[in-house]
Parts: C-alpha cells; sequence; structure tokens
C-alpha cells in the first residue's frame, strides 16, 4: 500500500536504535552549524527575504530570463540544448558523447542527473560514468542512492566507507582513518581526471544577465574535472535562473551557512566561456518543472536552491534516513518535489512529517514547505491515492464530530469502554497507539458534563 | 471582559481538568467565561490527514456555536492555529470576526489581558515542552531556527508562578512526535521522536513537563506510563491554576 | 515542436501579470578591520596567511617555495615554466595572483588570466595566491560591485584548501584541489609588478 511505504522504511532504519541515534545527532549538528552561521549576520533575515523574491520574481518572468540566458551564453560560445524531460536530457548528453566517440566520463555532484537516472542510462549504453565527489563515488562503489543531496554517504560511518574502499581501492582492511581513506579516494580519482575527455557538472545558478553557470564545490572535482577535458556538459533544471550576476552575493551568502554552516563553499567557480579549442554544453530541463510551475499552490517549491537546511531540520528525516523517502531528493522539500514527478509513487511522502514547520524556518529561500506538504496531503487524497479503508474511517470521524449528540454520545460509549472492557482499546494488534503508549485515562465526566453540573450563573 | 471557552475534543473527553484549569484562571483573572454547550471538534483531525473536504460539518457547528464577537480562547496551539487558517463555509465576515478573535490561551493573557500578575505557587522543577504550532504557527515564542529576538508568552506566564524552576531541554523546540494521525500512521517514528524528547526531559531531571498543547503531553504520558518513568505532565493551564498557599 | 518551444510555451501559459523588476539592497556585515578578519575567517577554513610588507620581501616569501625537486609554477613570471597538462597534475606549488578578496568568508576572486592554466589553481598540491590589501572588501555584495564576472572566459571565487566532510562528518583537509592554500596579502607599498 503506498502509503506506507515510508512508514515501514522507517520503522526498519528504526528498529537500529544506536544507528539511528548516531544518524539523528550527526544531522543535527550540522543543523546546529547552520544556526551558528545564520545568528552571526544581523542581516540573515533580510537576505532570506531577498533571496526569495528573486526567485519569487524570476518564476514569474521564466521565459524572459532563460531565453535570455541561451542569447548571452550562445553568443559567448556555448552550445545549448533543450530537453523537456528526463529522457531528452539523458539522449541529449549521450549524443554528446558518442558523437565524439568518448566512452568515459566524470561527473560532479547533480541532482537533476539523479533525477533523470542518467549514470544508469549511459552505463547501459556504453559509457562508464565516474561520479568524483567523494560522497556519491562511495555510494557508487556500493551500488546505493545518495541518502542527502549534499552530504551523499551521510548515512555511512566510517567503517562503512573502509569496507568499500578495502574492496575496490584496495585500502588497508580495518584502516578507518578519513584522511587516509580521503588520500586514497584522491589518488584514485585524479587518474580519472586525467583520463576523462568529458565532464559533466550540475549548475548551482545561472545568470540569464551574462550566460554564466556558477558551480559551487568544497573539493574541487568539479572544476577538475572539466578542466581536464575536452568536453564540458552542465545540466540544469529551468528553475536554476536567476537573473543578474549581482544577485549571485545573495545566494552565495545564504547557500553553504544553510548547507552546512561554512560562510562559503570552497570553490564558487563562474563558467562563462569555454576554453579554446574546447567545447561546452548547457543542457536546460524541463522534466515536468513547468507543471509545478502551473499549480499556484506548489510553484514557490522550485525556488529551491538545494541547500538540505530543511533535511538536517526535519526531525523525520534525521530520524529514518534519506532512503526512506525511496526517492531522489528527500527530506521535507523532496515531500513537496517529488509528488509532482510521480503522485503514484510518492503519495506517502506528503504525510511522513508532523508539520512541525521547522523546514519551512530555515529555508533560505523562505518556501512554506510545511503548508505545501497539508496542501499535498488535500490534492493526493481528493484524487485518490488514499487507501479506502482511510477515507472510510475518516467520513466516520466527521459524521461523528460534526454531531454535537454523536459526538457526546461517542465520547461517553468510548470512554465506558475504556474503563470497563479495556482489552477491547488496549490492543497492541489492532490499536497502533497501544503499540508502545498506553492510553490515557478515561474520566467518568467529560468536561461539558462537568460544566452543566457545575455551571455558576 | 466576555469570552467564549473552545476546549479541544480530547481535551473535553480526556482531559477535563485541564478545561476546568482554562476556566477558572480566565475567571480568576476577571473575565466572563461562556463554554458553547454544542460544540464540539475543530476538524483538523480529519484535515491534517488529508481530508479538509470532509469538515464541512465541524465548520458549520463551530460558526454556529460562537458568536465572533468575544474573544474565544483556546487552551491549545494547534487547534487555534487550525481555525485560524482553514475554518470556512457560510457567512464569511462572521468567519473573519471568527479568524480574528480566537487566541490560545497564554497569548491572550499576554496580549489582551495584559496581567501583571498571576497568583500561583508551583515549587517543582518544570521542563517546558514547546509545541510546534503554537509556536511557529501562533508565534508564542521566539524559534532556535530564525535570527531574532528571544520571547516567549508562555514563560512570562510561568514566570509569575511563585517558587517554580523552569527549565529548558537542549534542543528547544524539536518536534515530539505527536503530529496528529502522524501518531498512528508513523507510529515507530513517533515514538522514537517522544521518547527522544523524554530522554532530553529526564536528564534534567525535572518533576514534570509542562507546555500549551495537551495533545504533545499526552502522546509523552502515554509513553512515561508504559515505561514508568519517574515524571508527570500538567498543563500550563494547571500551574497557572495553583493558587498561592 | 521542439523541447524548447514546448518549455517556453508551457511557462507562458502560466505567466501571470508582469510584476516590475526588484531592487535588492542588503546592508551587509561589515568590519571595523576587514584585513583581520579575512585572515581570522581564512584560518578557520585552514588557509594560512602571510603579510607582506616590500617588494623584496614578496620576492624572498616566492623564493622559499621554490626548490630543486619540486615543480613550481611562478604565475607571475609564466612564461618560465614549460607546462602541458600532465605537468600541471604534477605541479607542487603553483603562485597566482589574486584580486578582490572578501572579509566575511575568506574567499579570493581569481581569474583566468591570472592562473596560467584554468587547472592550475586545481591540480596543484600547494596553491598560493598574492593579494592586495586594498583590494579586501567587506562581503560579497562588495566584491560582486566591483567585479565583472564575465571579464574573463573563467574566474572562481576560492576559499580555502579543498576539503571535505563526506566521511562521517569528519574534516579532511586536502580533497582533490590543493590541499593546502596560503595566502600573501602585499600592502600599498609593494609594487606586485
Amino acid at each position: 500500500m503506498m502509503q506506507q511505504q515510508h512508514s515501514d522504511n522507517a520503522a526498519k532504519f528504526i528498529a537500529d536504535d544506536a544507528r539511528t541515534n548516531w544518524h539523528d545527532e550527526t544531522l543535527w549538528f550540522v543543523r546546529a552549524k547552520r544556526d551558528k552561521a545564520a545568528h552571526n549576520l544581523p542581516e540573515w533575515e533580510a537576505l532570506r527575504q531577498a533571496a526569495s523574491d528573486i526567485k519569487d520574481h524570476t518564476l514569474n518572468h521564466l521565459d524572459t530570463y532563460l531565453l535570455e540566458f541561451e542569447e548571452k551564453a550562445k553568443a559567448n560560445g556555448i552550445i545549448v540544448h533543450w530537453a523537456f524531460d528526463a529522457d531528452e536530457h539523458n539522449q541529449i548528453v549521450y549524443d554528446i558523447i558518442h558523437q565524439s566517440g568518448i566512452t568515459k566520463m566524470v561527473k560532479s555532484k547533480s541532482m537533476l542527473t539523479e533525477e533523470c537516472k542518467l549514470n544508469e542510462f549511459l552505463q547501459h549504453n556504453g559509457v562508464e560514468v565516474v561520479d568524483t565527489d567523494l560522497g556519491e563515488r562511495i555510494v557508487q562503489f556500493r551500488n546505493e542512492t545518495p541518502s542527502h543531496i549534499v552530504l551523499p554517504a551521510i548515512h555511512l560511518k566510517k567503517e562503512d566507507v573502509s569496507a568499500t574502499f578495502h574492496e575496490f581501492l584496495h585500502t588497508e582492511k580495518g584502516n578507518n582513518d578519513p584522511l587516509y581513506l580521503t588520500r586514497a579516494a584522491r589518488v584514485h580519482l585524479r587518474n580519472h581526471f586525467f583520463t576523462s575527455e568529458v565532464a559533466l557538472t550540475g549548475v548551482n545558478f545561472a545568470v540569464a544577465e551574462t550566460g554564466s553557470i556558477v558551480v559551487c564545490t568544497n573539493e574541487g572535482n568539479a572544476d577538475l574535472g572539466v578542466h581536464s577535458a575536452r568536453i564540458h556538459i552542465a545540466s540544469m533544471g529551468i528553475e536554476k535562473i536567476i537573473p543578474k550576476a549581482n544577485h549571485l552575493s545573495v545566494f552565495l551568502r545564504l547557500l553553504a551557512r544553510s548547507a552546512t554552516g561554512q560562510p562559503v563553499t570552497t570553490y564558487n567557480s563562474h563558467f562563462n566561456r569555454p576554453q579554446p579549442g574546447k567545447e561546452m554544453h548547457v543542457v536546460i530541463v524541463n522534466n515536468k518543472r513547468t507543471q509545478q510551475l502551473a499549480e499556484p499552490d506548489f510553484k514557490s517549491s522550485l525556488k529551491c536552491i538545494r541547500c538540505a537546511a530543511c533535511f538536517n531540520t526535519c526531525p523525520i528525516y534525521r530520524k529514518s534516513g534519506g532512503h526512506s523517502y525511496h526517492t531522489t531528493v528527500a527530506g521535507p522539500i523532496g515531500s513537496i518535489l517529488s509528488p509532482n514527478l510521480d503522485k503514484k509513487q510518492h503519495a506517502d511522502l506528503p504525510f511522513a512529517s508532523t508539520l512541525c514547520g521547522s523546514c519551512s524556518n530555515v529555508c533560505p529561500v523562505k518556501i512554506d514547505i510545511h503548508n505545501q506538504l497539508w496542501k499535498w496531503r488535500q490534492l493526493l487524497t481528493k484524487e485518490g491515492y488514499a487507501p479506502p479503508a482511510k477515507t472510510l474511517a475518516m467520513k466516520g470521524m466527521a459524521n461523528v464530530l460534526g454531531s454535537p449528540f454523536l459526538y457526546n454520545l461517542s465520547g461517553k460509549v468510548g470512554r465506558w469502554v475504556m474503563r470497563n472492557i479495556p482489552f477491547l482499546v488496549n490492543n497492541k494488534n489492532w490499536n497502533p497507539w497501544f503499540k508502545q503508549r498506553d492510553m490515557p485515562k478515561a474520566p467518568e465526566q467529560s468536561f461539558r458534563d462537568w460544566y452543566i453540573k457545575n455551571k455558576k450563573s | 471582559m466576555k469570552v467564549e471557552l473552545f476546549i479541544p475534543c480530547y481535551v473535553d473527553q480526556f482531559y477535563p481538568k485541564v478545561a476546568i484549569a482554562s476556566l477558572q484562571l480566565l475567571q480568576s483573572l476577571g473575565c466572563e467565561v461562556d463554554f458553547p454547550l454544542q460544540q464540539t471538534c475543530c476538524g483538523q483531525p480529519m484535515a491534517n490527514s488529508g481530508y479538509n473536504h470532509f469538515t464541512e460539518s465541524c465548520n458549520k457547528n463551530f460558526v454556529d456555536n460562537f458568536s465572533g464577537n468575544s474573544f474565544i480562547v483556546c487552551p491549545s496551539g494547534s487547534c487555534t492555529l487550525h481555525i485560524k487558517e482553514h475554518l470556512t463555509g457560510g457567512d464569511e465576515s462572521k468567519i473573519e470576526n471568527i479568524r480574528k478573535h480566537v487566541m490560545e490561551l497564554s497569548e491572550f493573557i499576554t496580549d489582551v489581558l495584559k496581567v501583571s500578575n498571576i497568583n500561583a505557587g508551583f515549587p517543582h522543577r518544570v521542563g517546558y515542552l514547546t509545541s510546534c504550532h503554537g509556536q511557529r504557527g501562533l508565534h508564542l515564542s521566539s524559534t532556535s531556527e530564525i535570527n531574532g529576538p528571544r520571547f516567549s508568552k508562555p514563560e512570562q506566564l510561568l514566570r509569575f508562578v511563585k517558587g517554580i524552576e523552569l527549565v529548558y531541554p537542549q534542543r528547544v523546540d524539536d518536534c515530539c512526535g505527536f503530529g496528529g494521525g502522524f501518531c498512528v500512521t508513523e507510529e515507530a517514528l513517533s515514538v522514537k521522536m517522544g521518547q527522544d524528547r523524554l530522554k532530553q526531559f529526564l536528564e534534567l531531571d525535572v518533576e514534570f513537563i509542562t507546555g500549551n498543547d495537551m495533545s504533545c503531553l499526552m502522546h509523552l504520558e502515554g509513553l512515561i506510563q508504559r515505561n514508568k518513568y519517574p515524571i508527570k505532565v500538567l498543563h500550563i493551564a494547571e500551574i497557572l491554576n495553583t493558587s498561592l498557599k | 515542436m521542439t523541447a524548447k518551444d514546448k518549455i517556453i510555451a508551457a511557462i507562458r501559459a502560466v505567466k501571470p501579470e508582469a510584476d516590475p523588476i526588484l531592487e535588492i539592497k542588503i546592508n551587509g556585515l561589515t568590519f571595523a578591520d576587514k584585513r583581520k578578519q579575512f585572515i581570522e575567517v581564512l584560518n578557520s577554513i585552514g588557509g594560512v596567511v602571510s603579510i607582506i610588507d616590500s617588494k623584496q620581501a614578496l620576492e624572498e616569501k616566492i623564493a622559499e617555495f621554490i626548490s630543486p625537486n619540486k615543480i613550481v609554477i611562478n604565475g607571475f613570471h609564466p612564461m618560465e615554466s614549460e607546462y602541458s597538462k600532465a605537468n600541471l597534475y604534477e605541479v607542487d606549488v603553483a603562485i597566482i595572483r589574486g584580486g578582490v578578496a572578501v572579509a566575511e568568508n575568506g574567499a579570493i576572486w581569481v581569474t583566468e588570466k591570472n592562473m596560467v592554466d584554468r587547472m592550475l589553481p586545481f591540480s596543484c598540491e600547494q596553491l598560493v595566491i598574492v593579494i592586495e590589501e586594498k583590494n579586501i572588501v567587506n562581503n560579497l555584495h562588495e566584491a560582486y560591485d566591483l567585479i565583472n564576472i564575465t571579464e574573463e572566459g573563467y574566474g572562481v571565487f576560492i576559499a580555502g584548501p579543498s576539503k571535505t566532510a563526506d566521511i562521517e562528518q569528519s574534516l579532511v583537509i586536502g580533497a582533490h584541489g590543493p590541499v593546502a592554500l596560503q595566502v600573501l596579502i602585499t600592502k600599498d607599498n609593494t609594487s606586485t609588478e
């Protein structure tokens, strides 16, 4: 049953209590670093508002800015492609590689390409893909998907990484030292950088005014890949566009602080023109983003700059892990983006939340994530993605709770049953509350009963 | 001042003492309190589960029971927020009036009654549980996420209570895991979140946990009883209503 | 209809009434001593800083990096270095010129013409960037007001040595880019011709 998927996955994750605590504390630590960075900038809230305003405005003029970007980029010698969906994107990327007779590509982090399942497509068609972000390379070896969009291997302990590197890189068995393991990856990936003719990157920001793309990394892998290669392919979602170059100051001041608590990522690379003798391609991808754009309630989810601050603060994410969401982009933002991609597959995600609202408060572009989670619940239910049993139960509940007579009667009866035939209610098999919690005591009088009896007037 | 008392359905049924305390507290602060007898439920249980379109009868019943001309005071942040954000159907101007007048108990006392003292005594070590909807939805207190001045309306009131030792858990406003339907649809997560929250309070060695929402406290109490933790829950109204001896 | 046409049409189908271009003005954080802040932040992110008082001091400092068993590319005298792509991966030290430097985050704007090759600031083992004290600004807003990002084909804000925390959140300095960054801050009277 679709709506149980996240809850089943979460229950499995939580069964390992020690590991859940470790995962929870690790992510909370990242949240705490964000807090420190945010509270050190007096203008933090003004920055969030500015970023939100820029993105709101951009979404209202997306066609203008995309066309301006294309015009400027082309004038600078960049080849611009458009892909309506994931399949078209993958084909375009493949064609660029294949036409040049190349069979290996290095790739820095791009959640868009994860969404499009590019790696599988290329591999299936004879192109080796080497993910060069350290976290992504680790999960690639393990044949897993990233569990976090900024910290792909956050679900793994150093022992796990050590075992994986021992298997694939022949590092010392049992050597868990992060420095040792990172150096091993450095050597291994430098070989790949050096021998790759094509490099693919994501795009953090595409500047309409200048036709430039900006890529932010800490590791330097995006640049090493691109500058070693002859061909640079940059994949971007249509929503990555921003109007002006100086808007970058707003976003770059917010991005790393929100993501990891750093003032800025180590490298913020502005690609304007390909190096002489080399090729640069940008693939502008829709993949249902225009569909989300058409929904007034959900349109602003496209403002997302993929910082994952919402992941780090979300108690559900922290205590159930990214893989519990069974989707490319997990966490709160993923729960309002994924249903747009596939309602049936992801109908459970908006319910994987207590609507606490912490996500909306940490979002650097002020997406009202928790409100959109509520709205998706309504839409998915109305469109028939709820289990019939649930709908029946809710209809019954609504009838009772909406009628003073039925409400007072069932309250009285219910409490009587709880006091006199407790085993009917105190049952772990069919009362999920009772599995690990006691029921509240059932008083003889409701407040209303007491009030009528004791009314002073 | 005339006020209308809006009591959450689960408080009416399972925690009448919280409603009694709210009533008596408001009376002791000089209010003339009316409790519309035919009120039932605000509709939040259905709405948050995706069935907002089933809440017509709850909405109608709410509008029928409350005039909208006096303040509607409710000892629950989430029920108050739900009415403010989702009450609909029928006379739009009456509904607008209701929205303007519906208030959670603490914020009513601080912002409308503007009391400078509450004659209460509770010489115990008490941990405060921040409930999310009241905090982030109604702005009953500042949040750990937003860069802004620190304030708390519930704390303002608790500071009047003689002898109380008020403490906060390390993760001040991390959700307790009740979440309405979530408490049963994601039972494992709900319990885990509640247990983690309780661990933080147990570390503080408090006798009581208090807060503004009995739903959160009911969820923690369920875990406390099952695990026999040496700790009790009390709604803030109950503490504010303990008269000074 | 091409993909481009379809996408633009879909966007236009839901385009609301135009709203005016926004004016964004942020009062960015400023510092009484920009240089001090820059150094503090850079140190905290793994960078090492030296203050250079004179032209001679600069030449002496640069000379410290050069030794016979090291491959060094000195961006100030690039013609002296022969290099190929293979050599760039074997460079021990690269010394290059930086432009605007940002106090709030320790970042330095480096443009292509000062890199010798786009790859050099990333492939060398240790990177040395020489900046002028007068080019230190308070924050990124001031930086972007000063630079023209498309002046050259490529430019990058570099803040510290490369790093990662992808293995159990343990910070490791030196990921794929340089394992060390040293910044030489020259004072106004130092000619860096």
